[in-house]
């Protein structure tokens, strides 16, 4: 089906694609100058995308959901990390917004197919592909592709397509509708709150993109120029941690100051972290460096996991070795590293997985639930599990919706020590010992949530006493929050913000470079404002109420069982939370208000 | 041991070494100095323990101490007299410092990181 030409000025195309997979059939909208002024591109049009299309009237992994892959208008620009996109849906794990993002060529590709979006509906016959190119769209069959890993899949399509495409690949967790399965495209997942399962349920296995279509640069010689600087920004200090190290630098540093989770939530560091540490690691194993597609910082590290005597490679990150280590109390380097390669290949969530496993454990423990082979420390229950869940098979079908819905399931209390927010699982920041980040995980929009809000770095700032959050940080996890909303539209990596002395001005300038509009630092923070209002009124239209803004109640009840100065009670997390609502400008329950503007 | 300005750092003394009341007797005051992420990276070394001829001292007067005895953390890790800004000094677990000071005191562990914690 042919798709209209396009306009191909400052940073945009300015049309999304929708396209309907069960009839094929592919509509061109437009995209206004206001709209995309005030939701960017990525997480914020996704999110404007979604609420246009009333996506939240619809069970997610139902034909009638929508499913959107935004790109920005930073993508295909000279600008270091730019190279992502946003996967936005409502997830089958929480029933709220989601939105995850990734760094790929994918992003350029599908760009340059001419759309800065591509909503999907519907529900095609069979498993499929879908094809999208600058000028018409097929659907081809995939069962050649069922079953696959995705990094199977997208190599069997690399051999089938012109080398000029690229692909985004659910693996088996997706097609089986696993509730966190992930969606991959060249080793790297958008990977939380399920968007592999609702392109699953669409029947959908790949998205191939390929297209010519660019966008030029309102003032490409200083685009140029800045591109260069920041570049050589991104190869300093700000961001050598990430180089040397990883993100599993954290472990220790985190398991040193008590804030590591570790047996489901109930401690805060683990005997055994120091063998899960980069340095251990770098000590026993191969590695070598990656960097996702224009990319300058390169933090991708990846070591060698030889399993059963043959060669193979886990990428490592912070979350990976707490959700598959500590929190289940494995401490042993090779299974934490083989489990964290199985999750690639099943295509699912490390931290949902690691999560709802360690509830699962504790749940043994309390001899609530009668799988006795399910024991915290047990690296091969743990790899036991995995396969079940990537499966979907027997426990694997229970554990398969997450630590919420296992927790409904078993009843028994049991929801009180589920580790998750609005059915999303946590990451590796221990809330009590964080408590700024505490509030960002109990109001987070897609549930508890690093990405989205920053709330730690508040935490682990002067001045703070981050066992005791008073109200005033509030207004600093609103902050985080803010900035991550436009880097999170813009596109860029979060691994870039420490480069920034000025951080909204200076992606002021950015974006007014490629678009040549005329905006300032300010006009980011209220656009920042109004893409988390947007994801607020997707969630109360989905039936949010204010009761989801909390934490597990175990957390609000019980100090760490090894660090009695970390405990969090409900009235100071209300407290946090009222102040956050009021900084939003909503009303003390966290409802918007009649005046509040949206993307 | 040697002096600078008035400091004496009993410096790389193994921690039973450091404990060992014969050999540290006459100094007033041992802290010890925990590096992770880039500083370790730079320094080599996981902990030491520091010993000052005080009673208490400021907390960044600790970290000038480090940097003058280890030239790669005055490179990497410092600017100027203060520890950059992507790097951070926590007391005892608790409190973090960058730009202000606190007060180091006998028997305190001064934990050296890099600033930025996501994952």
């Amino acid at each position: 089906m042919l798709v209209g030409k396009v306009s191909k000025t400052n940073g945009y195309h300015h049309q999304y694609l929708e396209i309907n997979v069960s009839t094929g059939e592919c509509i061109p909208h437009p995209l206004g100058t206001t709209t995309l002024k005030r939701s960017i591109g990525g997480s914020g049009l996704g999110t404007h995308l979604l609420l246009e299309h009333e996506s939240w009237k619809h069970d997610p992994l139902s034909a009638e959901s929508s499913i959107v892959f935004a790109f920005s208008p930073l993508v295909g620009s000279p600008l270091t990390t730019s190279a992502k996109f946003a996967v936005v849906s409502r997830s089958p794990l929480t029933g709220r917004i989601n939105d995850s993002l990734a760094s790929s060529q994918f992003a350029i590709a599908g760009k340059r197919t001419g759309n800065d979006a591509l909503l999907i509906k519907g529900r095609a016959d069979s498993l499929s592909i879908l094809v999208v190119n600058e000028d018409n769209i097929e659907i081809q069959p995939a069962a050649h592709l069922a079953g696959l890993s995705a990094e199977q899949a997208e190599a069997q399509l690399r051999d089938q397509f012109p080398k000029d495409y690229s692909f985004a690949v659910i693996g088996p967790a997706g097609e089986k509708l696993v509730h966190f399965a992930t969606i991959s495209h060249s080793g790297r997942h958008a990977g939380r709150g399920g968007s592999g399962a609702v392109l699953g349920s669409k029947n959908i296995k790949a998205i191939a993109v390929r297209g010519s279509q660019r966008t030029d640069w309102h003032n490409t010689e200083q685009l140029v120029d800045l591109a260069r600087d920041l570049s050589q920004r991104s190869f300093g200090p700000a961001t050598e941690k990430y180089r040397e190290l990883g993100t599993a630098a954290n472990v220790l540093v985190f398991n040193r100051l008590n804030c590591l989770p570790t047996r489901n939530f109930q401690k805060g560091s683990f005997n055994n972290a120091a063998e899960l540490s980069p340095e251990s690691l770098n000590l026993a194993r191969e590695k070598v460096r990656e960097s996702c597609a224009a990319c300058t910082i390169g933090c991708t590290h990846v070591y060698s996991v030889p399993v059963d005597g043959k060669p193979s490679r886990a990428r490592i990150e912070y979350e990976n070795l707490f959700a598959l280590g500590p929190l289940c109390e494995v401490g042993d380097q090779q299974i934490v590293l083989q489990a964290s390669q199985l999750c690639d290949y099943y295509g699912i969530d490390t931290i949902s997985t690691g999560g709802t496993i360690a509830f699962a454990m504790e749940c043994v423990e309390q001899k609530i639930l009668n799988e006795p082979w399910l024991r915290f420390g047990d690296g091969q229950a743990l790899i036991e599990a995995i396969h079940l869940i990537g499966q979907n098979e027997g426990l694997g079908k229970r554990l398969a919706q997450g630590s919420r819905a296992l927790a409904k399931d078993l009843g028994q209390g049991t929801l009180a020590f589920a580790p998750q927010v609005k059915g999303l699982e946590l990451p590796g920041y221990e809330p009590r010992a964080l408590q700024t980040m505490a509030l960002g995980f109990a109001v987070g929009s897609r549930g508890a949530d690093h990405n989205r809000s920053g709330a730690y770095e508040v935490d682990f700032s002067e001045n703070i006493d981050r066992r005791n959050a008073e109200v005033s940080q509030a207004r600093l996890a609103v902050e985080t929050e803010n900035k991550a909303a436009i880097m999170d539209s813009l596109i860029l990596c979060k691994f870039l913000r420490g480069v920034f002395d000025d951080y909204f001005a200076e992606c002021a300038v950015m974006l007014n470079l490629i678009t040549g509009w005329n905006i300032q630092a300010q006009d980011l923070v209220q656009t920042a404002q109004e893409i988390i209002n947007a994801k607020k009124q997707f969630n109360i239209l989905s039936g949010w109420t204010p009761t989801e803004d909390t934490l597990p109640e175990r957390m609000l009840t019980s100090a760490l069982d090894d660090d009695q100065d970390a405990k969090l009670n409900r009235q100071t997390l209300e407290s946090l939370i009222k102040a956050y609502n009021l900084e939003r400008g909503w009303d003390a329950s966290g409802f918007l208000l009649t005046n509040s503007t949206i993307t | 041991m040697f002096n600078m300005k008035g400091i004496y750092i009993f410096s790389c003394l193994p921690d039973h070494l450091a404990s060992n009341p014969a050999i540290s007797w006459q100094f007033s005051m041992k802290i010890k100095i925990e590096y992770f992420g880039i500083p370790r990276q730079r320094i080599g070394i996981a902990s030491e323990i520091y010993e000052f001829e005080k009673d208490e001292m400021g907390i960044q007067e600790v970290i000038r101490a480090v940097a003058q005895k280890h030239p790669a953390f005055e490179k990497h890790c410092m600017d100027g007299n203060t520890i950059n800004r992507h790097m951070t000094v926590n007391l005892n677990g608790n409190q973090f410092f960058q730009s202000e000071d606190g007060t180091a005191r006998d028997g305190d562990a001064l934990l050296i990181l890099s600033m930025d914690a996501g994952g």
